[in-house]
């Protein structure tokens, strides 16, 4: 005790400063349309801006009326899906191919992880793609234990919003998106490292 | 006063409603729900397990109240369910799990939200009926062939046939018998659009096949198995009986009848007579009969040194055949599962007087080590037990009686009988040093087949006089010294069993601690030329 005392008598601390703490609220919508948005972030998916536009649905991703949720697969993943289908370039694809891509990574409805508006439980919900093909579910994962994978570690995937969850859509392949609930003024845009697609079983040739 | 409190308050309400920011919206602007089934119309295979669910998204701008479900069928509609709880009011993924059967058309749902107003939309249900698997058809109920009334083989003609609204994915025709099944046919039909198989052949039928299996697959992966039974009734080969002897063993140039009976429902053949020995078989007699049921066959065979078995193939009319083989010690002393005890049998016990630890090839038996003592020239090797083997080393080794190799151990206490006037047996003058040869396939012969002139002809060196860990079923080439009684000579012997007993069998005057592996006791079987 008499050590502390010393030790403390031999330099006065000085007293914490105060300081003032400016609230700022996170701005959650981004106040432009999907479309505006990919172009915004062009550093990143200027493959699927092209795709977009190549496939003429532009008009989806710049409407103001109706609620839609986009998937967005970033450049790396498009320019793998074209490379996989003999194409250098997405306009070398056939135009009904790449239609078909873009029809599914359309939702109708507006899914975020906010107000409860995406399900919990993997669930089916209406692509742009009809038939079997457009076959897709999606939920926001709760859990709060990380998911370790090889490349990162644990990965704090909270929030995501995960397609076709393994199982729960024949033998489709799970994807987690990489950023999401993105709110824009026709809807919310989920990002993602690679493309998804309908698999119903191991043998099952993919739509596109 | 009240009265100016009451305005007070009043525009102290008014005011505050004033303030107010409102946003008061009209609910029924709001959109009525809307029903978006995910795939537009379902055709349900009903030979299938996986037909799609029904799936459906139904939005309601208000909110959902509840949810109505009804199957539509021939007859009208029946009520499936109802669901009133909801995770986002607003959206609900539809994903009914329902068992699909020929009478549904269509399935109808009814959203009806918080405001009362509904929306009914019906899902348009169509179906591949259910079919049969495929057809197997046999031209004749049963195959019934009867060798005693020379029936003849039937033709048998398969007939397949899938369901008519797929076709035959995989045909295959087993034949069962009483030694298992062979695959007589398999036919693919992948890419193709065959709805019938047809086969027709006379496939050779034989004594023990039991029955035709022939499976069918159709695209829907349904099977069929049906069986054609095959009852064949054989007449059974030659039988052979009263054998005169079950082994030769003669001198060589020996001549000695060998003889047994023969029956045959369909009459014998003939007969041939194969002289067999490790190079392979060689005929030296045949007999043809024309027309003879039984048979007291004899012959008389003079044995070379170059015969280690005669084999007898007995035909009768039918191309049946019985085969009789007689092993065949020309030349050769010969014991067979003869019994040497490990070193605690040195002495003899009274209880056991057969087993001993010491072979004599002049006697072809085992002496004591009294008798050994008398005649040191009879005693040409001895098993050794050595009781710390471990691992793979069963502890038995081979050792010449004059074996240098490891010389300490003929100077353990066992080998000695100073009571008796015999001295520590490393001690004794002229040993024996007898040296063997494991056989290998590399020798060309093995115990069983090996013949005289195989052993006086064989080249490569002989020059172990101890082998370690000697292995059960193995032979061995023995080499006896030129000291031994019975000269230098090659024998071949093989250790038929080995037996280690759990506790020592006799009191004995060996000393403490005697270790019961020492009381083995090893079974060969040894030719060893006259």
């Amino acid at each position: 005790m008499i050590a502390l005392l010393l030790m403390s008598s031999c330099e006065e601390l000085p007293l914490q400063k105060n300081y003032s703490y400016d609230g700022e609220q996170i701005e959650l919508e981004t106040g432009i349309t999907a479309y505006e948005w990919i172009k915004k972030r062009s550093d990143k998916f200027s493959w699927m801006l092209e795709a977009i536009d190549y496939a003429e649905m532009s008009s989806y991703y710049m409407q103001d009326s109706v609620k839609y949720t986009f998937l967005v697969i970033d450049d790396v993943a498009l320019e793998r899906w074209a490379n996989n289908n003999g194409a250098l370039e997405i306009t070398d694809l056939d135009k009904e191919k790449v239609k078909s891509l873009i029809k599914y990574h359309i939702i109708k409805g507006q899914y975020s992880a906010y107000d409860k508006q995406c399900p919990i439980e993997p669930s089916f919900v209406k692509t742009l793609l009809a038939g079997e093909d457009g076959l897709l579910t999606m939920h926001c994962v709760k859990s709060s234990f990380p998911i370790y994978n090889a490349a990162d570690g644990p990965v704090i995937t909270s929030g995501n919003i995960m397609i076709n969850a393994t199982y729960a859509n024949g033998s489709s392949p799970q994807r987690s998106s990489v950023t999401s609930n993105i709110i824009t003024t026709n809807g919310v845009i989920h990002t993602f490292s690679d493309y998804c697609f309908y698999k119903r079983d191991v043998n099952y040739i993919p739509l596109f | 006063m009240n009265t100016t409190k009451y305005y007070f308050s009043f525009f102290v309400f008014l005011f505050v409603i004033i303030s107010c920011k409102t946003e008061i919206i009209d609910e029924k602007d709001l959109k009525e729900p809307v029903i978006e089934f995910i795939i537009d119309s379902l055709e349900v295979d009903l030979n299938k397990a996986d037909n799609h669910p029904v799936l459906a998204v139904v939005f309601s701008e208000v909110g959902l109240k509840q949810i109505d479900m009804y199957f539509v069928n021939k007859q009208g509609e029946e009520f499936y369910k109802t669901i009133t709880k909801f995770f986002d009011k607003r959206k609900f993924s539809l994903r009914e799990v329902i068992s699909y059967d020929e009478s549904v058309t269509g399935f109808k749902i009814v959203a009806t939200d918080e405001l009362g107003r509904s929306l009914t939309k019906t899902l348009d249900i169509s179906s591949i009926p259910y079919q049969m698997p495929p057809t197997i058809t046999f031209n004749i109920p049963e195959v019934k062939i009867d060798e005693r009334k020379d029936d003849p083989i039937p033709e048998t003609q398969i007939t397949v046939k899938s369901s008519s609204s797929t076709f035959l994915d995989q045909v295959t025709v087993y034949l069962f018998s009483s030694s298992g099944s062979t695959l007589l046919l398999s036919e693919n039909f992948e890419g193709l659009n065959d709805s019938i198989f047809q086969f027709s052949d006379t496939i050779p039928y034989k004594d023990g096949d039991r029955s035709l299996q022939v499976t069918a697959i159709d695209r829907y992966n349904k099977k069929t198995i049906n069986s054609l039974p095959i009852k064949y009734s054989a007449i059974p080969p030659p039988a052979i009986s009263n054998i005169s002897s079950d082994v030769v063993i003669a001198d060589v140039d020996e001549n000695k009848e060998i003889s047994f009976s023969i029956s045959s429902e369909t009459g014998i053949k003939e007969i041939v007579v194969l002289k067999c020995n490790s190079k392979g078989e060689t005929q030296i007699e045949k007999f043809e009969y024309p027309d003879v049921k039984q048979l007291n066959f004899n012959t008389n065979i003079t044995f070379d040194d170059q015969i280690s078995s005669l084999k007898f193939l007995v035909s009768d009319k039918k191309g049946r055949s019985s085969e009789l083989v007689i092993p065949t010690i020309i030349g050769f002393d010969y014991i067979e599962n003869y019994t040497i005890g490990g070193q605690y049998y040195i002495r003899g016990f009274e209880q056991e007087p057969e087993t001993r630890n010491i072979f004599s090839f002049k006697r072809m038996q085992t002496i004591t080590m009294k008798e050994a003592y008398e005649t040191i020239a009879d005693a040409d090797f001895h098993i050794y037990m050595y009781y710390g083997a471990s691992g793979t080393d069963n502890g038995i080794r081979l050792n010449a009686w004059g074996q240098t190799t490891s010389p300490t151990q003929l100077g353990e206490v066992e080998f000695s009988d100073l009571l008796n006037g015999i001295p520590v047996a490393n001690t004794w003058p002229n040993r024996n040093r007898t040296f063997f040869l494991q056989v290998t396939s590399a020798h060309g012969f093995n115990f069983d087949n090996a013949t005289l002139k195989d052993l006086r002809d064989f080249v490569p060196t002989i020059n172990k006089d101890r082998l370690t860990s000697v292995p059960l079923g193995e032979s061995y080439l023995v080499k006896t010294a030129a000291s031994s009684s019975v000269g230098s000579k090659i024998g071949i012997m093989k250790i038929e069993s080995i037996e280690i007993p759990e506790t020592v069998p006799y009191p004995h005057n060996f000393g403490s601690n005697y270790s019961v592996k020492k009381c083995a006791r090893v079974k060969v079987s040894i030719k060893f030329p006259k």
